[in-house]
C-alpha cells in the first residue's frame, strides 16, 4: 500500500476535486428491484485517498448505489442494473468479469457489525484470506492481521486476547474489527454502509477518527444518513435524492454554499 | 350507580367456571400420572434385575442364570450409528437446501413430503427395508435395519436443519459475500458452522427416536444371540431384544425386559439430555 | 447463468431510454464451484421424495400379487387362512380404525385439558414441569410402553377396571362391554394408544391456543365473560383448525403404532362388538404374521396389509397437516 502523499485534512476548501485522481468512477449508472427505478442516469467520480461520503432522505437509494460499486446489488434476486462503474480504469461489469473478484478490491463493511461468531477475533480478521491466497496472492497472515488491527484502531484492544471469540466484544469494537476485516484485504476502495447507526456514541467517534485515518490507506465511499457525521469526516459529499444525484462537490461547499435548491432543503432540515 | 355495575357474575355461571377450572388441573394431573407410573414400575422392576452380567453377557436360556443383554446394546449402537450414516447427510443437506432455496417449488414439495414421511408408520419402514435389502440379499442385516432407521431419521434431521440455518443472520451472508467468498464458500464456511450447535441438536433428538424403534427391526435385523458387529449379519438389538422377552412366558426374561428397558430409557434420556446441552451452548454462543 | 451482454464495455456511455432494460440479472453465476454445490444440495433434498417414491413402490410391488387375487375383498374378509390360502383384513382395519378412535376419545379431552391448563390456568412454576413431563411420554419407546402393558396396565384393566364397568356401571348389558375380560383387550390397546398419542395432541394445542391473540381473548373478557366462557366461546373456535389437526395428527400416529398395540391387544383375527375382547390392528397383524408367514401368497397378503395401511396414514396425516396449516394461516403467524 503505497504511503499517502501529503493529503490535506477534509473540508479542504482548496482542493479541486476534479483533477484529483479518480480511484472509482461511476458512468451513468441504473440500478433496479424488478419494476423498482432505485437508482437513476448517477455519474460521478470517486477520486482517490479521500472520503467521499454521500447523504440523502432514507429511501434515496444512497445504500442501493453504494451496492453497486462492489457488486452485491446483484446477490438481491430481482435487482438489475445498467451502466459502467470503472475501478482503475476497468469496467467492474464488463462480461467475463466475476463479482466475487471485484469484491477483494472492494470492500465494504454493513450498518451492523457483522463478526462471525464462531471465529476467533483473528480468524475474523483473516476471513478473507484464504480468498487471496486462493488467487495466488503470498503474505504473512499474522502480520496482515496485525496491520489490518492497527489500521481499524483495535490492536490495542485485542493484542493479547486475539485467539478469543469475536462475540465477546463490544459492538464498537466489533464494529472496528469488521474494518480490519475488510482492510485486511488491502482493498482498494473501502465502502461504509451507515457504519455508526447502531453503535453508541462514544464508538460512533472512534469509528469516524478511524475514518479519516483510512484515507491514507484507502479511498473511502461512506453512506450516511447523518448529516453532521458527513460534515466531519468526507472531503467531497454527494447527495442524493429519488433515487438522482443532485449534487456533488467539496464536503464544505455543499454544506455552506449549495448550488442546488433541494440540497439547501435538506441541509436546512426542511425534510428528513 | 347503573344496574350493571352492581350485576354480579350469576352464580351458575361461577360454578361452571370454578369447575372447569378445576378439571383441567384434573387433566393435568391425569396426564402426567402415566409417565411417573411407568418410570415408577421401570425403576421397580428394572433396578433389580440390573447387575454387572447384564451388561457383558450374551443371553442365556431362560432359568440359567448370568444372562446379559450385552450384545444387545452394542447392536443398538450398530444400527443406529449405521442410520446415522444414511440419515444425517442426507437430512443435512436436505435441510441447507430447503433453507436457502425457500420458496422454489421443488422446496415447498420437499418440505411437505418430508412430513409425510415423519408420518409413516414405523413397520412400513420395516417392510420397506426387507423388500429392498434383506430379500435381494437372501437375509437378514444390520444394513437393512441401518436404512430403515436411517430413512426415519431424515425428516427431522432435514427439519431442524432448515430451522436453524434461516436462523442465521442473513447479514453474515452479507458479510461473507462481501469479502469475496463464493456463494458455496459462505454456506459452508461461515452460515452452516454458525448453524451448527443447533443442527447437532435435531441430529440427537433424531437418534433418541430411532434408538427405540422395534417395529422396522423386526424382519429387517432379526436379532442374534451371539456377539455381531457385522452390518452383513443378523443383529442384536436392544428393544428386540425387551420385545422377545417381554412375549416370553419365562420370569427371569421378564426381569431381563425390565432391566433392558431401563438401560433403554437411559440411553435415550442421555442422548436427550446431549441434545438440549448441545443447544444451549450453540445458543448462548450466536445470541451474545 | 448467463450474463446478458451489455454493449458498451469500452467505457463509452451506452444509454437507449426507449428500450427496456436488460440490466445483468440476480445471483451471479459464482463458477463451477457453486454449481457443483447446488447441485449437490439439490441432489439430497431430491432423495426424500426419492425416497417416498422407492417406498411406494416397494410397497405396492410386495402387495400387488394378493391385492389383485383378492381385490377389494381383502379388506372386507375376516378369514386367514394360510392353509387355504385366503386371506382378508377386514378384522385387523376394524381393529385399528376402533382402537384408534377409541385413543381419541380417551386423549382429546385430557390433551385439552391440559393444553388449557398449561396456556390459561398453571401457575407460572408449574407450567414448565407439567410441560416436560407430559412431552416426556412421548420419547417412552413403544416396546416399554407394551412392556409396562403386559405387567401392569392390562392387570389392573382385568382386575378393577373391567369389572368396575361391568358390573358397576352395569354397562356389561351393552355390546361393548360384554363378553369374558381376559385382558389382553380393545379397550388395552386403547388405553394405552391414549396414552402414547397423548403427548402429540397436547403439544399442538398448546401451540394454536396459544397463538390465539390477545385481543380475541380480551374482547370476550370485556364483555363480561368468564375465564372458562372466554376459552370455550372465543380461544377454542379460533383454534379449532388447529386442534382438530392435532387430533388428527395423534390419529394418524395412533394408526401406525405397532409394539405397544401387538403386546396388549391379544392379537385375535375376529371382529367383536366388547371392548373386552381382543382383536387385531393391522400393524400388530404384520409383527405377529410375519415369522410365520408361509408361502408367498401369505406374505403379500402381509404386505398389503402394510400397504393398506400406508394408504389409510397418508391421508390422515396429509389431513392434519392440511388442518394445522389452515390455523397458521388464519393467525396470521
Amino acid at each position: 500500500m503505497p504511503a499517502s502523499e501529503a493529503v490535506a485534512g477534509p473540508n479542504a476548501e482548496t482542493e479541486d476535486f476534479a483533477s484529483l485522481p479518480a480511484r472509482m468512477e461511476v458512468r451513468g449508472l441504473d440500478a433496479y428491484f424488478g419494476k423498482t427505478h432505485a437508482v437513476k442516469d448517477v455519474s460521478m467520480s470517486v477520486p482517490e485517498h479521500r472520503v467521499t461520503a454521500i447523504i440523502g432522505p432514507s429511501g434515496c437509494g444512497k445504500s442501493t448505489f453504494l451496492r453497486t460499486l462492489n457488486r452485491m446489488h446483484e446477490t438481491v434476486p430481482t435487482a438489475r442494473m445498467r451502466g459502467t462503474v470503472l475501478l482503475d480504469g476497468e469496467d467492474i461489469y464488463a462480461p467475463g468479469v466475476d463479482a466475487v473478484s471485484v469484491r477483494r478490491h472492494v470492500g465494504m463493511v454493513f450498518q451492523r457489525p457483522t463478526a462471525f461468531p464462531t471465529k476467533s477475533i483473528r480468524g475474523n480478521v483473516a476471513a478473507g484470506l484464504g480468498v487471496l491466497r486462493a488467487v495466488g496472492e503470498q503474505f504473512g497472515t499474522e502480520e496482515r492481521v496485525e496491520e489490518a488491527l492497527r489500521r481499524a484502531a483495535l490492536w490495542d484492544e485485542v493484542k493479547d486476547r486475539l485467539d478469543a471469540s469475536a462475540l465477546g466484544l463490544s459492538g464498537g469494537q466489533q464494529q472496528r474489527l469488521c474494518i480490519a476485516r475488510a482492510l485486511a484485504m488491502e482493498p482498494g476502495v473501502l465502502l461504509l454502509d451507515e457504519p455508526t447507526a447502531s453503535l453508541d456514541p462514544i464508538s460512533t467517534e472512534k469509528v469516524e477518527a478511524l475514518v479519516h485515518q483510512l484515507r491514507s490507506y484507502v479511498t473511502v465511499v461512506i453512506v450516511t444518513h447523518n448529516m453532521e457525521q458527513a460534515a466531519r469526516v468526507s472531503d467531497q459529499t454527494a447527495f442524493f435524492l429519488n433515487g438522482e444525484l443532485v449534487e456533488l462537490s467539496a464536503t464544505t461547499e455543499l454544506f455552506t454554499r449549495p448550488r442546488d435548491p433541494r440540497t439547501e432543503a435538506y441541509i436546512t432540515g426542511r425534510f428528513g | 350507580m347503573s344496574a350493571t355495575l352492581t350485576t354480579r357474575v350469576s352464580p351458575r355461571r361461577r360454578f361452571v367456571n370454578a369447575l372447569m377450572l378445576s378439571l383441567t388441573w384434573v387433566a393435568a394431573l391425569v396426564a402426567t400420572l402415566p409417565l411417573l407410573f411407568v418410570l415408577f414400575y421401570l425403576l421397580q422392576k428394572g433396578v433389580t434385575s440390573i447387575s454387572w452380567a447384564f451388561f457383558t453377557q450374551l443371553p442365556r436360556p431362560p432359568s440359567v442364570p448370568g444372562g446379559g443383554m450385552a450384545n444387545a446394546i452394542v447392536g443398538t449402537v450398530v444400527v443406529v450409528g449405521g442410520a446415522s450414516v444414511i440419515g444425517v447427510p442426507v437430512g443435512i443437506g436436505a435441510g441447507i437446501y430447503l433453507a436457502e432455496r425457500k420458496g422454489a417449488p421443488l422446496a415447498v414439495v420437499v418440505r411437505f413430503l418430508a412430513d409425510v414421511l415423519n408420518g409413516l408408520p414405523s413397520i412400513v419402514m420395516g417392510i420397506f427395508a426387507w423388500e429392498l435389502v434383506v430379500v435381494p440379499m437372501g437375509h437378514f442385516s444390520a444394513l437393512s435395519g441401518a436404512l430403515a432407521l436411517g430413512a426415519m431419521m431424515i425428516p427431522t434431521v432435514t427439519r431442524t436443519t432448515e430451522e436453524m440455518v434461516r436462523v442465521v443472520p442473513s447479514t453474515l451472508r452479507e458479510a461473507a459475500l462481501a469479502l469475496g467468498y463464493t456463494r458455496w464458500r459462505t454456506s459452508l464456511r461461515i452460515v452452516l458452522p454458525t448453524a451448527l450447535a443447533g443442527i447437532l441438536t435435531g441430529v440427537l433428538v433424531a437418534l433418541a427416536r430411532v434408538a427405540g424403534e422395534t417395529a422396522p427391526l423386526l424382519f429387517t435385523v432379526l436379532g442374534n444371540p451371539y456377539w455381531s458387529l457385522s452390518l452383513n449379519q443378523p443383529i442384536s438389538a436392544l428393544p428386540l431384544q425387551i420385545f422377545s422377552y417381554a412375549i416370553s412366558p419365562y420370569d427371569d426374561w421378564h426381569a431381563q425386559a425390565w432391566a433392558g428397558s431401563l438401560v433403554l430409557i437411559a440411553m435415550v434420556l442421555v442422548i436427550s439430555l446431549l441434545a438440549r446441552a448441545a443447544t444451549r451452548s450453540g445458543f448462548a454462543r450466536a445470541s451474545e | 447463468m448467463v450474463d446478458e451482454v451489455r454493449a458498451g464495455a469500452s467505457g463509452e456511455t451506452e444509454r437507449t431510454p426507449t428500450e427496456s432494460p436488460r440490466g445483468r440479472v440476480g445471483i451471479h453465476g459464482g463458477g463451477v464451484g457453486d454449481r457443483v454445490y447446488s447441485s449437490v444440495i439439490t441432489l439430497f433434498a431430491l432423495a426424500v421424495p426419492v425416497l417416498l417414491l422407492v417406498i411406494f413402490a416397494v410397497v405396492t410391488m410386495a402387495a400387488w400379487p394378493a391385492l389383485r387375487t383378492f381385490g377389494w375383498g381383502f379388506i372386507t374378509s375376516s378369514d386367514w387362512d394360510p392353509v387355504n390360502n385366503r386371506f382378508g383384513a377386514a378384522p385387523a382395519l376394524y381393529g385399528t380404525l376402533v382402537s384408534s378412535l377409541l385413543a381419541l376419545i380417551l386423549a382429546t379431552p385430557l390433551a385439552l385439558g391440559v393444553a388449557i391448563f398449561l396456556t390459561e390456568f398453571a401457575p407460572a412454576w408449574l407450567r414448565r414441569p407439567v410441560a416436560f413431563l407430559v412431552d416426556l411420554l412421548a420419547a417412552i419407546p413403544s416396546v416399554v410402553y407394551g412392556l409396562w402393558g403386559i405387567f401392569v396396565l392390562v392387570p389392573i384393566l382385568r382386575s378393577y377396571v373391567m369389572p368396575f364397568l361391568r358390573d358397576t356401571l352395569h354397562l356389561g348389558s351393552t355390546p361393548f362391554f360384554s363378553g369374558p375380560a381376559y385382558g389382553p383387550s380393545m379397550l388395552a390397546a386403547g388405553v394405552i394408544l391414549a396414552i402414547m398419542i397423548l403427548p402429540y395432541i397436547s403439544a399442538v394445542s398448546r401451540e394454536v391456543l396459544m397463538a390465539v391473540p390477545r385481543s380475541q381473548r380480551e374482547a370476550a373478557l370485556a364483555l363480561g365473560a368468564t375465564r372458562w366462557e372466554m376459552l370455550w366461546g372465543a380461544a377454542i373456535p379460533f383454534a379449532r383448525s388447529g386442534i382438530a389437526g392435532g387430533v388428527i395428527l395423534g390419529l394418524g400416529r395412533a394408526l401406525g403404532e405397532t409394539m405397544a398395540v401387538t403386546m396388549v391387544i391379544g392379537n385375535r383375527q375376529e371382529i367383536a362388538a366388547s371392548l373386552f375382547a381382543p382383536g387385531y390392528t393391522m400393524a400388530s397383524l404384520i409383527a405377529n404374521q410375519f415369522t410365520e408367514a408361509t408361502g408367498d401368497l401369505n406374505l403379500s397378503a402381509l404386505m398389503a396389509v402394510g400397504f393398506v395401511l400406508f394408504i389409510v396414514t397418508l391421508v390422515v396425516n396429509a389431513a392434519a397437516r392440511w388442518l394445522v396449516w389452515q390455523t397458521s394461516r388464519e393467525v396470521g403467524v
